[in-house]
């Protein structure tokens, strides 16, 4: 395995060097990853897979910057995103990552297009006036621009977690982040929102890092990692990734 | 223009959450409300009593003289130091409302006989180009047909219409004693300086110098007004007062019976006005305080149930500055909408509030504008204050990590960690829903602890003001114990002691007959300054009638030289101690009198009590009364209520009739008469407005507490819609999801109750002091324990209005709707 990651000719998109994270709100702390070493690079489709309870959410979470790390360090592009502080990461990770959770995670009171537009606001992508424009192609571009204009309550869990993938692509970010994004959809519909991730990594050349239970989809990914107990316990790697795009 | 989503969001927010909306935006509003009616009411009064009493020129200096000329008053103003002077005759009368379909002629032969209602009137005839005069005394017109009044009009002192319903061309038959006269109420005026009708019964009236004659008296000044230049001390106004008497009045041979000089801003209603005033002042801080809890209590939770969308604005790159500016606009905006409803609500009560106050203190209101700054409170009530509660769950939210706030342990409910919970886990025996009820009250403990605290001060201040209402029903039952007379008849001049008590004692029915003096009497202060501002009332040494609460010392025995004084003269001139000697000055002699006995006063102003006999030598009148009292059958026993003086009321009324009519035989001429019950009725009434002053504003209070309760529990229904659709799923009906938040409405209620139970005691006692320091006068204090659970009735009321609402929304809660709950 090492013999072929050796052989890139690209620096990886993330770097994660010993990371660590022990939760210490119980009773008893508990280190969820132990000493967790792993490289990303570009154009990779990586399927994070494990028993309930391994510590795929705390992975993901830590490369999200949404949770902190206990130690170790964590770079993503060249940013050593262990040292940010709060805004310096909202910043880095309104443009640099798409997150897509199990959940949809829309706010209820926006439509979808507003939604998708949101992000753009935050990090003041685009002009204002274009912001309808972009946020619309992305909603073409997972099929639900007929729906721009309802709210999320009005759609079905697959729709809504379509339009939750244009909000992760909104300000078209090198990398997509997603924990079980299929976890709440019906086999067909999850393989609709599979095909558009195997879309966006090879025609938009996204780095997308992706939590699944499903066998299936799994097998679809070019690399499958599965976590036990806290650690990568095997990394398999299924396709050649062209590094070119 | 295009609104950027996020500011999107807070408007929709607003739009399509129009419950939490309308939640916030009541009670922030209900909180400006609140304070509106206090704060804007109390400064508004204050600042209207000031100006209209300033612009009513009351006299500096009162002279009742001998009757003497105009050319006096000529005299007067044309010193040096005298910025104006008005020369009136005053003179008491009675009157009788002549009937539409009897002309004047019958009336004066037959209506007096008819044996109709008679009112006494006290009447000040004004020189016709005195009645525009602004500068001494001035009449502020309301609704005047004929101004100045010709010599068949009167006009009418507007406090009256309170008590008798007297309007423009009605017809009165006016008796002054020498003179009677149909005369017609040409207008109405308003006079600050005039004793309300409703305080004694009497109604003041004004009439032209043409009248005079008519009325059987003599067309000569019997009281002269005069205000000095620029503003002067009372001391300065005495000495200028003095010299005037001493260069004008003496050299010209004219006789001083009385000489006023009141402190500058003496008002007659100053003690009752203080303390009306310093009532509003604890209502407008126990609404600032409600208030405060209410809107904290109220954004912190709208922005809790926020937790999660922080959370997936900032996952998709939303700053910290960003959502706390979005968060912050927000609450401004519902801060704005509050104040747009609450501002002009809030004026609109306060204002009828200020009319409603104004009128039973008699001021008029020309200006109803708040105070610059409490405006300034209002919007910063409105504005401010929800702002500033929200910088603490917008800086704690903003500051959760991403996770916790996808995390329901985190960002909501916790039940079950703390002693309270594990003990309400334990009992087994409640119905479960009843347990769930419970449950789910004490699931938010900080927000359950501001609704209490809210609740509380609420309920605390209801059984408050009852606490303070008994102990003012009190007060009157104790004065009806001082005074054990049934009926007292006052003259117009002196008449002899035993010729009174002889026709008194003749009357049947009448056990007892006392005779009682009022004088005129000078203090003459350490400074040398005068103050003749109190009543004069010369009782037997053996009064059988007059039962004084001592504060100290006694009262003077038959025939001993020495004075007794109320607390409230007192008060005002602190040389007056018991074993000090006091110089009086009587009929122009002074004489020095031992201070004995202080007692309380009675709300009827500062009087200094002497020994009949001794009054009497010294103003030159031995032997001689002004009142006669008398004791009907059981007279003498003390009666511990109003309730139980009131069932004497016929036995009095036909003593005081007979009394009346005996010494009229006698031609002994009567100036007013009274009964102990009406006397109680009038002390009840004045103390009255006290209380219901306090009511208005405990109600408003309680606006507050049910909102509060109304608030805090739809937040619950909103954060519990899923499990609502869960216990919906498993076969709640309607009723039983209703009676969860009624139930739970009534746990909060109870708790509020017991805790305010708690602190109305000593708010109460603190009430009655700050009455007590302001009245000058010994209240008695009694906590109202039957009012304390009479509040439970009404917080009950409240607990289940306040539920009725999220209840309803709760059945409303459909189990789709639960489900695909965001
Ligand atoms: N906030 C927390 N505090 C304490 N322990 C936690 C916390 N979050 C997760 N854990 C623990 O860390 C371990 C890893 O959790 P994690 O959520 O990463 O698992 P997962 O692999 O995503 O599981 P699943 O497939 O069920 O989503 C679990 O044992 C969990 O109990
Ligand atoms: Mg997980």
């Amino acid at each position: 395995m090492g013999a072929i990651r050796n052989i890139r000719t690209v620096d990886p998109l993330i770097r994660l060097r010993n990371v660590v994270k022990t939760y210490t709100k119980g009773a008893v702390p508990f280190t969820a990853l132990h000493d967790v070493t792993l490289d990303v690079y570009p154009g990779e489709f990586v399927g994070l897979i494990g028993k309930s309870g391994s510590g795929k959410t705390t992975l993901i979470n830590m490369i999200t910057g949404i949770d902190h790390l206990t130690s170790g360090e964590i770079w993503v592009q060249d940013t050593p995103i262990h040292t940010l502080n709060e805004n310096q990461m909202a910043i880095w990770r309104g443009r640099t990552i798409g997150v897509v959770f199990q959940f949809f995670q829309l706010l209820p009171t926006l439509t979808c297009i507003e939604n998708v537009m949101l992000p753009m606001d935050f990090c003041k992508v685009h002009a204002p006036t274009e912001r309808a424009d972009y946020a619309l192609n992305y909603l073409e571009e997972v099929e639900m621009a007929e729906h721009a204009h309802k709210l999320p309550s009005a759609l079905s869990g697959g729709q809504q977690q379509r339009v939750a993938i244009a909000r992760a692509l909104a300000n078209d970010p090198p990398l997509i982040v997603a924990d079980e994004p299929t976890g709440n959809l019906d086999s067909k519909t999850a393989d609709a929102v599979f095909t558009l991730f195997e879309r966006l990594v090879h025609q938009e050349h996204k780095t997308i890092v992706m939590v699944t239970h499903d066998k299936d989809l799994a097998a679809r990914v070019t690399r499958s990692l599965t976590v036990s107990d806290g650690v990568i316990s095997n990394d398999s790697l299924y396709a050649d990734v062209d590094v070119t795009g | 223009m295009v609104l950027p989503p996020r500011v999107r969001k807070i408007f929709r927010d607003l739009g399509t959450n129009y419950s939490r909306t309308l939640l916030v935006v009541a009670s922030i509003a209900v909180g400006i409300l609140a304070i509106a009616a206090t704060l804007g009411g109390r400064q508004v009064l204050l600042r209207e009593f000031d100006r209209d009493f300033a612009q009513s020129q009351r006299a500096d200096i009162t002279y009742t003289v001998s009757d003497c000329s105009p050319q006096v008053v000529r005299r007067i103003t044309a010193r040096p130091q005298v910025a104006s002077a008005v020369g009136v005759r005053i003179f008491d009368a009675s009157y009788m409302v002549v009937p539409d379909d009897m002309d004047d002629a019958t009336a004066l032969r037959e209506l007096s006989d008819a044996g109709g209602d008679t009112v006494s009137l006290s009447i000040a005839a004004l020189d016709a180009a005195d009645f525009d005069s602004a500068e001494v005394s001035h009449l502020n017109r309301l609704d005047t047909q004929v101004w100045p009044p010709g010599s068949d009009d009167i006009i009418i002192e507007a406090s009256a219409t309170q008590e008798y319903p007297l309007a423009v061309g009605d017809r009165l038959l006016v008796d002054t004693g020498s003179g009677k006269r149909v005369m017609r109420i040409s207008g109405f005026v308003h006079d600050i300086n005039a004793i309300p009708t409703m305080f004694f019964e009497e109604v003041t009236a004004y009439v032209s110098r043409d009248a005079l004659a008519g009325l059987g008296q003599a067309d000569a000044i019997n009281t002269i007004r005069v205000n000095t230049t620029g503003s002067r001390t009372r001391a300065q106004n005495a000495r200028i007062a003095d010299a005037i008497q001493d260069q004008v009045l003496d050299a010209q041979g004219i006789t001083v019976t009385r000489m006023e000089v009141p402190e500058p801003d003496y008002h007659f209603f100053g003690n009752l006005f203080a303390a009306v005033s310093v009532l509003l002042l604890v209502m407008a801080f126990m609404a600032l305080a409600l208030s405060g809890f209410l809107v904290v209590t109220t954004v912190s939770a709208i922005l809790v149930q926020q937790t999660k969308q922080i959370g997936i604005m900032k996952a998709v790159g939303a700053r910290r500055g960003q959502i706390a500016g979005l968060y912050l606009g927000l609450v401004l905006c519902y801060g704005a909408l509050a104040v747009i409803i609450g501002y002009p609500v809030g004026i609109g009560f306060g204002n009828w509030f200020i009319d409603y106050a104004g009128g039973i203190l008699n001021f008029q209101i020309s200006d109803y504008t708040f105070p610059f700054w409490v405006t300034a409170t209002l919007f910063g009530v409105g504005l401010l204050l929800p702002a500033l509660a929200a910088l603490i769950p917008i800086i704690q939210g903003i500051r959760r990590p991403i996770v916790d706030a996808f995390n329901p342990e985190v960002a909501g409910v916790t039940f079950g960690g703390g002693v309270i919970d594990r003990l309400l886990g334990r009992i087994r025996m409640l119905p479960r829903p009843t347990a769930l009820a419970l449950r789910s009250t004490f699931a938010h403990k900080g927000r359950l602890i501001m609704t209490l605290i809210t609740l509380m001060l609420a309920s605390a201040t209801v059984m408050a003001v009852f606490s303070v209402g008994t102990s003012l029903n009190r007060t009157v039952d104790n004065v009806g114990g001082w005074w054990r007379y049934d009926a007292q008849v006052i003259l117009t001049r002196v008449a002899s002691q035993r010729e009174l008590e002889r026709l008194a004692g003749g009357i049947s029915g009448v056990e007892y007959a006392e005779t009682w003096l009022d004088g005129r009497v000078t203090i003459q202060r350490p400074d040398g300054t005068k103050n003749d501002s109190f009543w004069t009332i010369g009782i037997p040494g053996d009064t059988h009638i007059m039962h004084f609460e001592f504060v100290e010392g006694r009262a003077p025995a038959a025939g001993e030289e020495a004075v007794l004084v109320t607390t409230d003269l007192a008060s005002a001139e602190d040389f007056l101690q018991v074993g000090s000697t006091v110089t009086l000055t009587v009929n122009g002699q002074d004489v020095q009198r031992p201070v004995v006995g202080i007692v309380t006063g009675s709300l009827q102003g500062a009087t200094l009590y002497m020994e009949r006999d001794d009054l009497a030598n010294l103003s030159g009148v031995p032997g001689n009364a002004t009142r006669v009292l008398v004791q009907g059958t059981d007279g003498a026993v003390r009666r511990d209520t109003l309730a139980e003086i009131k069932q004497r009321t016929d036995l009095q009324t036909r003593l005081a009739r007979q009394l009346e009519t005996r010494l009229e035989d006698k031609h002994i001429p009567v100036s007013s008469t009274q009964t102990a019950v009406e006397q109680l009725e009038l002390t009840g009434s004045q103390l009255g407005i006290l209380t219901t002053i306090l009511t208005i504003m405990s109600a408003a209070l309680g606006l507050v507490g049910i909102i509060g309760l109304s608030g805090s529990m739809t937040l619950s229904v909103i954060e519990n819609t899923r499990e609502i659709g869960i216990m919906r799923s498993v076969g709640a009906g309607h009723a039983s999801i209703f009676g969860i938040y009624i139930t739970q409405g009534l746990v909060v209620g109870t708790l509020s109750w017991a805790a305010g139970a708690v602190l109305s005691w000593p708010l109460s006692w603190g009430l009655m002091q700050a009455l007590i320091t302001s009245l000058d006068m010994k209240l008695a204090y009694s906590y109202s324990t039957s009012g304390v659970f009479f509040t439970l009735g009404i917080v009950w009321l409240i607990s289940v209005v306040g539920s009725l609402l999220p209840a309803w929304r709760a059945a409303q809660v459909s189990i789709r709707d639960a489900i695909s709950y965001e």
